[in-house]
C-alpha cells in the first residue's frame, strides 16, 4: 500500500461536521501522494475543502469535525498516533508559513518570532536564534537584517513584512512546508515578491504544500496541481498539462476564467457543501454532462501519471 | 444552525421564569379564593389552614407571596423597560452620530456609572416619597449607563461598515439609518441586555423595599421581608415570613439572569459565524 | 452622447469640457493621527471621467485609491479641492440637487459581506434604494426590482433570504444590482471581485460590462489586477502614495510605460524598501534611475502627448 516516493499520503480522507445535528461532508475521501521533492499546489474556491484538508493534516479542526482515513507521514500514521508524539512530528518535521500579517505578533521583536521555533524544539540558545534569524531576512533579500530583526512588525514595510513572515515559516529545518493562501489579498508586486521568496526557501524543504485559489501564483511555484471541487479532488496533474491541456471539465472551465484567458464565467452556481449535488458534482454547470454524470460519482481514473475524477475518461 | 436550539441556560431561565409568571396569573385568576383569610393568631407556623403560616397581623405568608409577585415583577420589568429605552436611544444615538455629541453622551454615561447608584436611590426614593411609579423612575433614571455603554460600541462599529456607508450613499437621512438600520442590528444584544437588567431591576426594587423604601398599602416581596425583620419574626423564630420571600426573589432574579446570560452569548455570536461556514 | 471616431478606430468620447460628468480637482485628503502627526491619504490629486466612459484606476493598498472612490461619490469630504458633479461643486449642492447626485453616482464595496444589512431581507435591501429616493409606488417597485435582478442574473426567489444564507458572488450581484436600480450615470466599483474566487470574479466583472454597454454609463473601476484592468477600461489611472503618477489610455500604458512604479508593475517588480519613509516622490526608496532633486521635491504632473500624463522627474 505504501508508496515509497510518497512523503506524505492521504488515504480515503473523508472530513464531517457536524453542525447541530446536520452533517456535512467537507472532503469525501482523498486520496494524494505528496512525493518526496515536489511542491504540491492545492487548487480550489473558497468552499472546496482545500482549507479542510491542511487543518485535517495539522489537527487544527475544530471539535466539530470527524476525521476519517489514514495520513501517511513516512509510512506512519499521523492521525492515529498521541497528541504528544504529533506535537513532536509537527514541531520538527512540519513548517507552516501563515496567512496575513495578524500572524505576527505586535509586542514580540522580529527575530523572536522567526527562532521561536527553533529555540523551542531544537534546542537553539538565544544568541544562535538571533544570528539564525538575521541570516536567514538577509537572504530573503532584506538590505539590513540585523536591524529588521531587532525591531516590531509596525516599524517595517510591506514588503519586508512579507519577507519576516516566510522567514518565521522557514526558520527551522523541516521537511514539509505548509503554505496557507500565500497571495490572498495580496497586490501584484507583493505576490511576485512570494514567489521569489518560496522559491529561495524551495531547496531547505524536502515537499511543499501550497494552497492557494490563485492560479497564476501556482503556475510559477509548483510542480504538481490537484484540483479540489466541493469536497473532491477531481484531477492531480503536472504543472505544465494543467496549464497546457486540462482534462477535467471544471479545470478547464476555471482556467478560461482567468482575465488573461478571456475571463470566461462558469456557468451556475458553486454548489453548496450542506447539499452536494448528485453523482459528479460539476454535473450541473457542465457543458459534456449526460445522464452518467447526474447519477453516478465518477470514479478516480489515472492517466499517464496523473489523475481524474470524470464519467469523460472513464466511461466503459 | 447553532443557537437556534435554546440553551441550558436559558431553558432553566425560561423555566424559573414561568413559574413566577404562574404565580402573578394565579394570584389575579384565582383571587382569593384558594387562600385563607386573616387567620386569629399572628405567627402561627405552617399549617393545614396557612400553608405558609401568617405573619404578624395574621396575615396568610402565601397570599402575601403570591400578591408580591404581581408587585415585583412589574416593577422590575417596567423599571428595566424604562432604562432599556434610555440606555439604546442614548448609545444609539451616541454611537451612530459620533463628534461632540458623542462626546457630551460619554461624559453623562460615565457621570452615571461613576455616581453610585444605591446610595443615590435611597436619597431620591426617600425625597420623591416611595410609591410604586417613583420607584420604576428611579430605577429607569440610574440602570441605563450599561446598556447606553453596550449599544453604543455596536452602533459604533455598525457605523463603520459598509452597508451604512452604501446608505450615505442614496441619501439615506441619519435618522433613517437609527431607526431602520441600527436598531434592528442592536436589537439582540438590547433584549439581552433588557432581560438581564429585569432581574437587576428586581433586586434593586427588594433592596428598596427592604429598608423600607416602598409602598406599604401594596406590598412587594422586598416589603414582607421588611416588615418581617421590622417586627421581630426573628425573635419569634418565625422562619415562614422571611425565608419564603426571600426564595422568591432569588430564583426570579436567577431565572432572568440565566436566560439573560443565554441570550447574551447567542447574540455575541456574529451574524457570518452563525452559520458556521466551512 | 456625441463621440467621435480617432484615426485607430477607436471609440473615443470628444474631450470637451461639457462632457465631463464627474472631476475632482487638486483634491487632498489627510488625517490628523493622535501625536498631530498628518498621515496624507491623496495629494492634489486631479481626476475626470466622461460620460459613458470606462476608467480604471490602478494602485496597492495604501495607494489612496479607495480614499478617491469615497471623495468622488461624496462619503469622504476632501481638506481641500473639488469636486465636480456636471459643473457643479459637491460643496455647493443644494438638498434637492444632492439627492440627484446620490441617484446619479453609485458605489459598489469591495467586501460584499456587509454592505447589506445583515437583518433585512435581501428584497427590502434592493428595493430601498427607489424608497428612499421616492421615485415610484410598490407596484413600480417590484416591477423594477425584478427588471434588475434578471439583468445582473439572480432569480426573485434568492430575494426572500437574508444576506447570511447567500454566497459571497451572489451577495455581491446583489449589490450590483442595487447600484444599477437607480440607473445611474456613473458606477464606482472598488476592487468588486477582489475578496471572490476567479470564477466568481469573471461572472461579477462580465456583468458589471454587460450592464455598462447596455445603459451605457461611466465606470470607474478600481483594481490592483493589471490583465483585469486591461479588459474593462479605455483609460487609466495610476496611483502611488496618494497622488496619480501616470494616467492616459490603458493601451498605451500598458504597451509603454513611463513611470517607473508602472514599469515595476507591469514586469513584476517585487518591492524592495525596508522601511516606511517619507519622501517627495512616493517611489523613491525603490526607483532605479534617481537623482538628487527626487529626494528634495516632488515630482510635477507633466503631459508627455495628448492626455498622456506622468508625475516623474525624468519627463519634468
Amino acid at each position: 500500500m505504501h508508496d515509497s516516493r510518497a512523503l506524505l499520503e492521504y488515504n480515503g480522507i473523508e472530513v464531517t461536521f457536524d453542525m447541530g445535528g446536520l452533517k456535512v461532508n467537507a472532503l469525501r475521501g482523498i486520496d494524494l501522494e505528496v512525493y518526496r521533492g515536489e511542491v504540491l499546489g492545492i487548487v480550489g474556491e473558497s468552499g472546496s475543502g482545500k482549507t479542510v484538508l491542511l487543518q485535517a493534516t495539522l489537527r487544527l479542526l475544530p471539535e466539530n469535525a470527524k476525521v476519517r482515513g489514514r495520513i501517511f507521514y513516512n509510512g506512519l500514521n499521523i492521525l492515529n498516533i498521541k497528541e504528544r508524539e504529533f506535537k513532536k512530528i509537527l514541531g520538527r518535521s512540519f513548517s507552516i508559513i501563515p496567512q496575513g500579517f495578524g500572524s505576527l505578533n505586535p509586542c514580540i521583536r522580529n527575530w523572536v518570532q522567526i527562532s521561536e521555533r527553533p529555540m523551542e524544539h531544537f534546542g537553539k540558545s538565544k544568541e544562535e536564534g538571533y544570528n539564525m534569524a538575521s541570516d536567514l531576512l538577509g537572504k530573503l533579500g532584506v538590505k539590513n537584517p540585523s536591524k529588521v530583526a531587532q525591531i516590531y512588525r509596525h516599524q517595517i514595510s510591506g514588503g519586508t513584512l512579507q519577507r519576516v513572515l516566510v522567514a518565521m515559516g522557514t526558520s527551522a529545518p523541516s521537511k514539509i512546508l505548509f503554505v496557507d493562501e500565500p497571495t490572498k489579498g495580496l497586490d501584484e508586486r507583493m505576490k511576485r515578491l512570494v514567489i521569489e521568496l518560496i522559491k529561495i526557501s524551495r531547496k531547505n524543504f524536502e515537499s511543499m504544500i501550497i494552497v492557494s485559489h490563485d492560479l497564476n501564483f501556482l503556475k510559477e511555484v509548483s510542480d504538481r496541481i490537484c484540483v479540489l471541487y466541493c469536497g473532491d479532488l477531481v484531477e492531480v496533474c503536472y504543472k505544465r498539462e494543467f496549464f497546457e491541456s486540462p482534462r477535467h471539465p471544471y479545470s478547464q472551465a476555471l482556467l478560461l476564467s482567468l482575465p488573461s484567458r478571456g475571463l470566461l464565467p462558469i456557468p451556475g452556481e458553486s454548489p453548496s457543501m450542506v447539499t452536494p449535488p448528485s453523482g459528479c458534482s460539476f454535473h450541473p454547470r457542465c457543458k459534456h454532462s449526460t445522464t452518467v454524470c447526474e447519477s453516478r460519482r465518477p470514479l478516480p481514473f489515472l492517466i499517464d501519471g496523473g489523475m481524474v475524477r470524470c464519467h469523460l475518461y472513464a466511461r466503459d | 444552525m447553532v443557537g437556534i436550539k435554546p440553551s441550558f441556560m436559558e431553558t432553566t431561565g425560561l423555566l424559573l421564569i414561568s413559574l413566577v409568571l404562574v404565580m402573578v396569573i394565579l394570584s389575579f385568576v384565582v383571587g382569593n379564593v384558594i387562600f385563607y383569610p386573616r387567620s386569629e393568631s399572628p405567627y402561627s407556623p405552617p399549617s393545614q389552614s396557612n400553608l405558609l403560616g401568617t405573619d404578624d397581623l395574621g396575615d396568610d405568608v402565601l397570599t402575601l407571596i403570591f400578591r408580591g409577585s404581581r408587585v415585583s415583577l412589574s416593577i422590575g420589568i417596567i423599571g428595566s423597560l424604562v432604562s432599556t429605552l434610555i440606555g439604546t436611544v442614548i448609545g444609539a444615538l451616541s454611537g451612530f452620530c459620533g463628534g461632540s455629541l458623542d462626546d457630551i453622551l460619554g461624559w453623562l454615561t460615565d457621570l452615571f456609572i461613576v455616581i453610585p447608584a444605591l446610595p443615590l436611590m435611597i436619597v431620591l426614593t426617600a425625597y420623591l416619597s416611595p410609591s410604586f411609579w417613583n420607584v420604576v423612575l428611579v430605577i429607569g433614571l440610574l440602570w441605563w449607563p450599561t446598556t447606553a455603554r453596550l449599544v453604543r460600541a455596536r452602533a459604533w462599529q455598525l457605523r463603520s461598515s459598509t452597508f451604512v456607508e452604501g446608505l450615505i450613499g442614496i441619501d439615506a437621512s441619519k435618522i433613517y439609518i437609527v431607526f431602520r438600520h441600527i436598531l434592528p442590528n442592536v436589537l439582540g444584544v438590547v433584549l439581552a441586555r433588557f432581560v438581564l437588567s429585569i432581574s437587576h431591576a428586581i433586586l434593586l426594587e427588594a433592596g428598596l423595599s427592604f429598608i423600607g423604601l416602598s409602598d406599604p398599602t401594596n406590598p412587594s416581596w422586598g416589603t414582607i421581608l421588611h416588615f418581617a425583620m421590622t417586627r421581630g419574626a426573628l425573635l419569634q423564630g418565625a422562619w415562614w415570613t422571611f425565608v419564603p420571600p426571600g426564595i422568591a426573589i432569588s430564583m426570579t432574579s436567577l431565572g432572568f439572569i440565566l436566560l439573560g446570560m443565554g441570550l447574551e452569548q447567542r447574540y455575541r455570536i456574529g451574524p457570518k459565524s452563525l452559520e458556521g461556514k466551512i | 452622447m456625441r463621440l467621435i471616431q480617432d484615426l485607430s478606430g477607436i471609440r473615443t468620447p470628444n474631450n470637451l469640457e461639457s462632457n465631463v460628468i464627474l472631476s475632482a480637482e487638486h483634491v487632498s485628503k489627510w488625517y490628523i493621527s493622535f501625536k498631530r502627526r498628518k498621515t496624507v491619504a491623496l495629494e492634489n490629486v486631479n481626476f475626470s471621467i466622461f460620460k459613458g466612459e470606462k476608467v480604471c484606476i490602478i494602485g496597492e493598498s495604501g495607494s489612496g485609491k479607495s480614499t478617491l472612490a469615497k471623495i468622488l461619490c461624496g462619503l469622504i469630504t476632501p481638506n481641500s479641492g473639488e469636486v465636480r458633479f456636471e459643473g457643479k461643486k459637491l460643496s455647493e449642492l443644494n438638498k434637492s440637487e444632492k439627492k440627484v447626485f446620490r441617484m446619479r453616482v453609485q458605489y459598489i464595496p469591495q467586501c460584499p459581506d456587509l454592505a447589506l444589512d445583515p437583518t433585512w431581507y435581501l428584497y427590502d435591501s434592493l428595493a430601498e434604494p427607489l424608497r428612499i429616493q421616492k421615485i415610484c409606488s410598490k407596484q413600480d417597485e417590484f416591477e423594477r426590482v425584478k427588471e434588475v435582478c434578471e439583468r445582473v442574473g439572480i432569480g426573485m426567489d434568492q430575494l426572500r433570504r437574508k444576506p447570511r444564507n447567500v454566497s459571497g458572488g451572489e451577495l455581491q450581484r446583489v449589490v450590483i444590482a442595487r447600484a444599477f436600480i437607480l440607473s445611474p450615470e456613473i458606477i464606482i466599483a472598488d476592487e468588486p471581485t477582489s475578496m471572490l474566487d476567479p470564477s466568481i470574479q469573471a461572472k461579477i466583472v462580465r456583468t458589471i460590462l454587460d450592464l455598462q454597454s447596455e445603459s451605457n454609463i461611466g465606470i470607474v473601476f478600481l483594481t490592483h489586477d493589471l490583465e483585469l484592468a486591461k479588459l474593462v477600461s479605455e483609460k487609466m489611472f495610476v496611483m502611488l502614495g496618494g497622488r496619480i503618477v501616470e494616467s492616459g489610455y490603458t493601451r498605451d500604458i500598458l504597451k509603454t510605460p513611463l513611470h517607473p512604479y508602472t514599469k515595476s508593475l507591469l514586469m513584476g517588480v517585487p518591492p524592495k524598501t525596508e522601511f516606511k519613509q517619507n519622501s517627495p516622490c512616493g517611489f523613491y526608496g525603490e526607483c532605479e534611475i534617481v537623482s538628487e532633486v527626487c529626494c528634495q521635491y516632488p515630482p510635477p504632473e507633466s503631459e508627455v502627448y495628448g492626455g498622456r500624463k506622468v508625475r516623474c522627474w525624468r519627463y519634468a
